[in-house]
């Protein structure tokens, strides 16, 4: 090749980085991550900043304010009608907000001010080129995209399932099925039906889930996309990190089917979970109960293994149980494997279990409606001889 | 180094990856034992703002720690948030690692906390009567308490779980016989009664138990689980009848139950084991 010609390209090629610069420095667009700095409840707004306005949009993408606005500043308030959006950081890739008018989301009291920890966080986002939304929907709606879950802060603690979600997209609903495996075994699964929206805010292409006002839920980049895969990135947790959903995985007809099999779930609060303690969520039989229980017909197998199988769940307010996560740790509490036999019986005994006091939840007021709570099984020579808490 | 200035840098730190650590805690290297405790029990009171069983509660108390690797308080808090989230390989590491510190400094004040978690967390009795023995040995103290109750208490119930009942009554006797000489008035030890009346029952001395039940009534009169196991140590005795009026009063007192936002307390009663036994009867 000539020199000549690979100048041209060279020059060709900054002049189309360039303009791509052009375009995202024009147009900043803040994707609302989460409120509450330790309770991480997803913030489902989208902020639109042209060169002399500003303006906000809902997980639907419907726009619903614009203001006139030169530059977002540290100490501003964007004065939309329902929102006080007061900034009180304005850093490189994000933004740190306040609603000044929704007093219980964002605590304002007369002689502390504003509760520090209930901030929200916007992060603003990159435009990614050559992603057109029709296409993508297309390559939603054609085939079941699944991923491993990576686990983070929303997560039931987990540390030894391999958690696998499918999603198949249909035009009005979202279906979603989450795979729980242990030692390549499908110990259970999850069926869930949400709602979602494919929009786009300037250039940026997002994608969000949508369960009501009452039931935030995170809102995704579009960051890639092509035939085999999609890519979105997830703000929800601290470290921002990117979800890949591939064809590889489940196809329709074994969606259907898994879907038959699997534990039907309704949360009623996803954005953050109780503790069990805190209302005394526990079951309403008793320890002793969920022994006699699990010690139906045990596998007769682990006969030298002795130490702990912690089985996390949380109890939605609507009953049933989901979001479940495993931890096994030996008697000096260090991490250790039981066989899947005894550890799938632990699971099907636990699923059984009807008598959660939803009611005790329904007490609960203000952050969470949901409880996560969790059953350690102590093993004894393959035997469970006792549970906790 | 001013505090001042050590407090701008911890802030900093706070959201400075864990895999750092080695690097931090160079930069504090220069600061005397004294001001490393003030920072450190600084950070360990703003984690207490955060939501405890939280990351971003942690990674205060992470901070704290940091500054500070011998403050057993700050490690010994950090492992109740694992704890309470039940991230029980972390919670335990921790809190080994406290009680390690601890015990250096002679103190056993996070080995006391292991004891009470070790019997009603982990239901680990051989190794609450392990800690029981190493506190004796590191605190020569006979009679001290175990996060809220006294670890005599703890060694009894987890002889009682390990079937050594024997043990266990004698555990508990001491128990009363330190508490009596104390100046207590152990008329009101209802659970120590309890657990004895629990021994004698598993041991099949049921008048014994029944009587034991009975010094439990005059610490709690509404016990519902006192009622039940008199109940059926009457049934085991023939006395239906007997029996029958305990299950009832049982039933009666269920609000009363031994009920702990935790844990479940051991033999705890609920209303359908009640109910069962009722219709066995009827």
């Amino acid at each position: 090749m000539g020199i000549r010609i690979m100048t041209l390209m060279i020059v060709l090629l900054s002049l189309i980085s360039c303009d791509e610069n052009n375009k995202s420095s024009n147009h900043e667009v803040y994707v609302g991550a989460y409120r509450s700095m330790d309770r991480l409840i997803p913030y489902p707004f989208v902020l639109s900043k042209m060169s002399d306005s500003v303006m906000l949009y809902n997980n639907k993408g419907e726009k619903l304010i614009a203001l006139l606005y030169d530059e977002l500043k540290s100490g501003d308030t964007l004065k939309f009608k329902e929102h006080h959006f007061y900034i009180q950081k304005k850093k490189s890739e994000e933004l740190l907000v306040y609603d000044l008018l929704d007093t219980l989301k964002f605590p304002n009291h007369e002689k502390y001010g504003l509760s520090l920890k209930s901030v929200a966080k916007f992060n603003k986002v990159k435009f990614i080129a050559d992603l057109n939304e029709n296409k993508i929907k297309r390559l939603l709606l054609e085939s079941v995209l699944s991923h491993d879950v990576v686990s983070d802060e929303n997560s039931s603690p987990n540390a030894d399932f391999k958690i696998r979600r499918s999603y198949q997209f249909k035009e009005e609903v979202l279906e979603e099925l989450t795979e729980y495996f242990y030692d390549g075994l499908r110990i259970l699964s999850e069926y869930e039906e949400k709602r979602w929206s494919l929009f786009s805010v300037g250039n940026i292409l997002l994608l969000s889930i949508d369960e009501g006002e009452d039931n935030p839920q995170s809102i995704y980049q579009v960051s890639k996309a092509s035939a085999g895969e999609i890519v979105l990135k997830d703000f929800s947790a601290y470290e921002e990190k990117s979800i890949v959903l591939k064809k590889e995985g489940l196809d329709k007809e074994m969606f259907v089917e898994l879907k038959e099999k699997s534990v039907y779930i309704s949360r009623c609060f996803d954005g953050f979970q109780g503790e069990y303690y805190h209302q005394s969520v526990t079951y309403g039989k008793g320890n002793k109960y969920i022994l006699d229980a699990v010690n139906k017909n045990p596998p007769k197998t682990d006969l030298n293994k002795n130490g702990y199988i912690i089985a996390h769940f949380n109890i939605s307010c609507k009953g049933g149980l989901n979001d479940f996560g495993l931890i096994q740790m030996d008697r000096a509490y260090k991490k250790m494997s039981f066989s899947k036999e005894i550890v799938k019986h632990i699971f099907n005994q636990v699923l059984l279990l009807k008598d959660w006091p939803v009611d005790n939840i329904s007490l609960s007021k203000g952050y969470y409606q949901d409880v996560h709570a969790f059953l350690m099984f102590k093993i004894e020579n393959g035997k469970i001889t006792d549970l906790c808490p | 180094m001013s505090i001042k200035l050590a407090f701008k840098l911890v802030l900093v730190l706070l959201f400075i990856s864990c895999n750092n650590t080695k690097s931090t805690e160079d930069k504090f290297s220069n600061l005397t034992e004294a001001e490393k405790d003030s920072i450190s029990e600084r950070y360990n009171g703003y984690s207490r703002y955060f939501y405890q069983p939280s990351k971003m509660h942690r990674m205060v108390k992470d901070s704290a720690l940091i500054v500070q690797p011998l403050n057993v308080g700050a490690r010994q808090k950090l492992s109740y948030s694992y704890k309470k989230r039940g991230e029980h390989i972390k919670a335990m590491e921790v809190l080994n690692k406290a009680v390690e510190i601890d015990l250096e400094k002679g103190n056993v004040d996070a080995l006391q906390y292991r004891i009470w978690s070790l019997l009603y967390y982990y239901r680990d009795y051989e190794g609450v009567l392990s800690d029981i023995k190493l506190m004796k040995s590191v605190s020569g103290d006979d009679y001290s308490v175990c996060w809220g109750e006294p670890c005599g208490f703890h060694e009894g119930q987890a002889l009682y779980k390990l079937g050594r009942f024997d043990e266990s009554i004698a555990a508990f006797e001491r128990v009363n016989t330190e508490e009596k000489e104390l100046g207590f008035d152990v008329e009101g030890n209802y659970f120590n009664y309890f657990y004895m009346a629990r021994c004698y029952a598993k041991k099949e001395l049921h008048q014994k138990a029944i009587a034991y039940y009975d010094k439990a009534l005059i610490g709690f009169k509404g016990s519902p689980e006192v009622y039940f196991y008199k109940a059926m140590s009457f049934k085991k005795m023939g006395d239906d009848v007997k029996a029958k009026e305990c299950f009832k009063d049982a039933k009666i007192n269920i609000a009363n139950s031994m009920e702990e936002p935790y844990v479940e307390r051991f033999d705890e009663v609920f209303l359908y084991m009640i109910t069962d036994e009722l219709n066995k009867l009827d």
